[in-house]
């Protein structure tokens, strides 16, 4: 009995000096473990229009005062482009402009503020003024990631206005309503 | 059950379809407003009463000479619509008897821009609307003397019978000019 006690104790620390022994030559730390995590992030580039009512702005140009004096320019303020952008490595974005059909005898213009609201992110700069034709020109370069946050106040404040063109002031004609589409473009 | 099951999934399609729906681009609608505009005044370096003083010929027997007077300009403003165009007519009040009075218009100058018509040949005055100048469209004369159209009244003694009807006096007349709509 006593030998049989003897053997196990033995045993006992003969496989505690073979675990460490073989923790040893496999070189692991047996408190300590590591696996891989991939974080994959997308390529985001969604833009939307806001106001605090409707999307759908009137410019009414006015008559002036006085004979002789040219229409009275109009202009809108209540337009906010909120984007999320997430770009690669090196790259930049810009917010493009165009509208579907120009219209004889007025210039249609647009420009955006600076960033403003309660996102994050680096937002670019915008370009200077300008006038609205059928194809895209920029109207805020070099954005990368950020989010604008939702709604109007946040984003882009647009400001249009509409001005008559001297050189083709003969074929403006009144209307109670031209309707025009301007279309914005986070570009890729 | 697969009934059931196939309308879930039409469900979850279309939300899937509509939380997907944002996309890097945006459109609306600008609506533009330009008003019909027809105004016209006039205009004079100095003041818009103007003075034709008939002199006495220097020879008896020789009629009363012409006076004339180029001093007022007429300013406009004008949108017509897409269909229109407009004329400025021109009447008086009272007419003299033995006197004709006549306006003519030189066709537009100055500083503004558009579609001006044409200027027509000189008008003897009457109580009833005449085209001075016809076939205007959409533009403005730039404000004040020197823009827009310039007029040149002459004052003529008529060479007829009514001739025999001219007293002398100082007779004030009124002259109106209109931009049709």
């Amino acid at each position: 009995m006593l030998n049989n006690k003897k053997i196990s104790i033995t045993q006992i620390k003969a496989v505690f000096v073979f675990v460490f022994i073989t923790s040893l030559l496999l070189g692991k730390d047996i408190n300590h473990a590591s696996h891989t995590v991939s974080i994959i992030i997308p390529k985001i580039a969604l833009l939307d229009i806001e106001s605090e009512s409707t999307n759908n702005i009137t410019l009414q140009m006015k008559s002036p005062a006085e004979s002789g004096d040219k229409l009275i320019n109009a202009t809108d303020k209540s337009i906010w482009l909120n984007v999320t952008s997430v770009t690669e490595s090196g790259n930049a974005r810009d917010i493009t402009v165009k509208l579907d059909k120009p219209m004889q005898g007025i210039d249609i213009r647009v420009v955006s503020n600076f960033y403003t609201g309660s996102g994050y992110g680096k937002w670019g700069i915008p370009q200077p003024e300008i006038s609205l034709t059928q194809h895209d020109q920029s109207l805020v370069s070099n954005l990368r990631s950020g989010i604008t946050g939702d709604g109007s106040s946040n984003g882009f404040n647009l400001k249009y206005s509409a001005h008559s063109i001297d050189s083709q002031y003969g074929n403006i004609n009144s209307t109670n309503g031209r309707e025009i589409i301007v279309t914005y473009t986070l570009t890729h | 059950m697969k009934h059931i099951n196939r309308i879930l999934l039409a469900v979850l399609v279309v939300s899937i379809s509509t939380a997907y729906s944002q996309s890097n681009t945006d459109n609306h609608q600008v609506s533009i407003v330009i008003p019909e505009i027809a105004m016209l005044d006039i205009e004079s370096a100095g003041s818009n009463d103007i003075s034709l003083t008939m002199v006495a010929p220097t020879d008896a027997g020789e009629t009363i000479a012409d006076q004339t007077d180029n001093s007022l300009w007429l300013n406009v403003t004008s949108i017509v619509t897409s269909s229109g165009t407009r004329d400025i007519s021109v009447k008086l009040d009272n007419a003299i008897t033995g006197l004709d009075l006549k306006v003519v218009s030189l066709d537009y100058s100055g500083s503004g821009f558009g579609s001006w018509g044409t200027a027509q040949s000189e008008i003897i005055l009457s109580s009833t609307d005449q085209i001075l100048v016809d076939d205007l469209r959409s533009g403005y004369t730039f404000n004040g003397a020197g823009n827009g159209y310039n007029l040149t009244y002459t004052a003529s003694p008529q060479a007829d019978a009514d001739f025999g009807d001219l007293v002398a006096n100082t007779e004030n007349i009124t002259v109106t000019y209109t931009l049709t709509l």
